[in-house]
């Protein structure tokens, strides 16, 4: 069950944006473009809507088709790239999979079982703003649609802030600019097309392929489950604002053995900390730097195990996270300050 | 080249044209080049305004040309289950190895992503031409086009710089790995961001490519 947690964040983040109000401390017009955010996460994550959109980034511009349905609290969401042999995505609650038609080859990870992970969805509330400027910029037409321009600007470079064009009826953000701490613009999605509120029926969230002849290669993850291990490895530099939600032990999908994973989050960014033991032959310890799109990673090796941090925040945000975790039994160095 | 037409780009750059001129565009786009750059050169030209480094813009007139190529019909498309993959194809070259690893070695599940490397604090940082409102004029898109560099460097979006040194390289299939278990507990749009970068398929560079 996905639905919960995503309620209970918004609707922390109301109540944090109705605090704020009664106590006068916040201006009108940042109390409104907190709301306006809370709406989007909700239409986001609980609505059911189908639409295309434009991705522009660092590779090829991609033309996608989305189709998102919270049904009774069940997710099932279809990510379908319009280019011809393209992959498709198919989650439903926790499991995913990858269909891959130019090897006739579906990767699928199983969903989680429901465990302390969940619990980990950043909620939005007020203390966000400690670290990021948020204001409503103005309102636009967006592909026939009023919108509300929404700006998210990092206070500083740990993270990456958002430029959202959010739309006044659905509250769907029919475009997105991801941007640096200087505005400038990192990634766009735009919607070309959209409809929210329809009954999707289960038949959208099939793959039109014939997968009688793929490979299904499926790795079983143990439920993730709080334990001892979870606690034996310490954070000891995390950027300002960020704090650890979860800790819980998980299988990696093809890793076959347990890795130790650190939720952290500021409200609005996260990032995961995988800490693994380390591979048997052929396998070799991983040591450097990794990037999808605006996720970046760092892994380098701690007391033989190795430690990775991951997430839709700077390369330095997550370097400097990996490099300030150590065994839980090591002295406490001296407090440094954080580099941005 | 009509005004009209200029507007209507400047429109769709900007996320403000209408669905139904969306798909009359997009369709004209698909069969006329010289229109699908004038496109890129918008893009192009609305980071020259904000003053941004610009960049050439062939190659991203391409990318833009090839994103518009097949415009869909009002169904998906049906993709061939058994196409072969294009030799030397982006992501041909980027599933070959992930799917032999993921198969014959029992790892990497969701092995489809790319890796690219962060830039080092001593590089050239690539700047995005990526317009935004306000749409400007015919007039001074020629006038800002006439004085872009024409070099090889190829058009690119912001890459935020890496803090230390470059190290090596996370393979490709470990760090699919490690964003898809990621995306489970990011933020409803952190979380459609993984997504879209698992599905979409950008220019293969990595420890995994061969």
């Amino acid at each position: 069950m996905i639905a919960a947690p995503f309620n209970a964040g918004v609707l922390r983040g109301c109540l944090a944006v109705w605090f704020v109000v009664g106590a006068g401390g916040v201006a009108r017009a940042d109390m409104e473009a907190r709301s306006w955010l809370a709406q989007m996460n909700g239409a986001l994550a609980q609505g059911s809507y189908q639409g295309e959109f434009l991705h522009i980034g660092h590779g090829p511009v991609e033309r996608l088709r989305i189709f998102h349905r919270v049904r009774e609290g069940h997710l099932a969401e279809r990510l379908v790239s319009l280019t011809p042999g393209g992959r498709q995505v198919v989650r439903r609650d926790g499991e995913l999979e990858c269909f891959l038609p130019d090897v006739r080859t579906v990767l699928v990870q199983d969903a989680p079982a429901p465990g302390s992970l969940l619990g980990a969805l950043p909620s939005f509330d007020s203390t966000v703003e400690d670290h990021y400027s948020v204001e409503v910029e103005g309102e636009a037409q967006v592909v026939g649609r009023r919108a509300r321009i929404v700006s998210v600007m990092p206070r500083d470079q740990f993270r990456f802030g958002y430029r959202l064009w959010i739309d006044e009826v659905s509250k769907m953000p029919l475009r997105t600019d991801l941007r640096d701490e200087q505005g400038r613009v990192l990634e766009q999605v735009i919607f070309t097309a959209l409809e929210t509120g329809a009954a999707l029926p289960d038949a959208v969230f099939k793959v039109d392929l014939d997968v009688s002849r793929y490979s299904w290669v499926r790795q079983r993850s143990q439920p993730k489950q709080a334990v001892a291990h979870a606690d034996a490895w310490d954070l000891r530099q995390l950027p300002p604002g960020f704090s650890v939600r979860s800790r819980a032990e998980q299988v990696l999908p093809g890793r076959g053995r347990p890795a130790t994973h650190v939720v952290v989050s500021d409200g609005l960014a996260s990032v995961s900390v995988f800490i693994e033991e380390p591979p048997g032959p052929p396998e070799q310890p991983v040591e450097g730097q990794g990037r999808l799109g605006s996720a970046f990673a760092y892994s380098r090796l701690v007391a033989g195990h190795t430690v990775t941090a991951v997430g839709e925040v700077p390369a330095a945000t997550v370097e400097y996270i990996a490099t300030g975790v150590v065994p839980g039994d090591l002295p406490v160095p001296p407090a440094g300050r954080p580099r941005p | 080249m009509s005004e009209p037409i200029n507007e209507q780009i400047s429109a769709l750059v900007d996320g403000e044209l209408p669905p139904e001129e969306t798909a009359f565009l997009m369709r004209r786009l698909s069969h006329e080049p010289d229109l699908a750059a004038r496109l890129a050169r918008y893009r192009l030209v609305g980071g020259v305004l904000r003053g941004e480094r610009a960049v050439a813009a062939e190659d991203f007139a391409a990318r833009v040309s090839a994103a518009i190529a097949l415009e869909p019909g009002p169904t998906l498309p049906v993709l061939e289950s058994r196409r072969e993959p294009k030799r030397g194809s982006p992501l041909g070259r980027l599933v070959r190895p992930l799917v032999g690893l993921s198969v014959a070695a029992s790892v990497g599940v969701l092995a489809v992503m790319v890796l690219g490397r962060t830039q080092g604090p001593g590089e050239v940082e690539r700047v995005a031409a990526v317009s935004s409102p306000p749409a400007v004029s015919a007039a001074a898109v020629s006038a800002a086009t006439a004085l872009l560099p024409r070099s090889a460097e190829p058009l690119s979006y912001v890459t935020p710089a890496a803090a230390a040194a470059r190290l090596g390289e996370i393979p490709g299939a470990t760090l699919a790995n490690y964003v898809a278990a990621h995306s489970g507990v990011s933020t409803p749009l952190g979380g459609r961001e993984v997504l879209i970068h698992l599905v979409a398929d950008p220019e293969p560079r990595g420890a995994d490519q061969p």
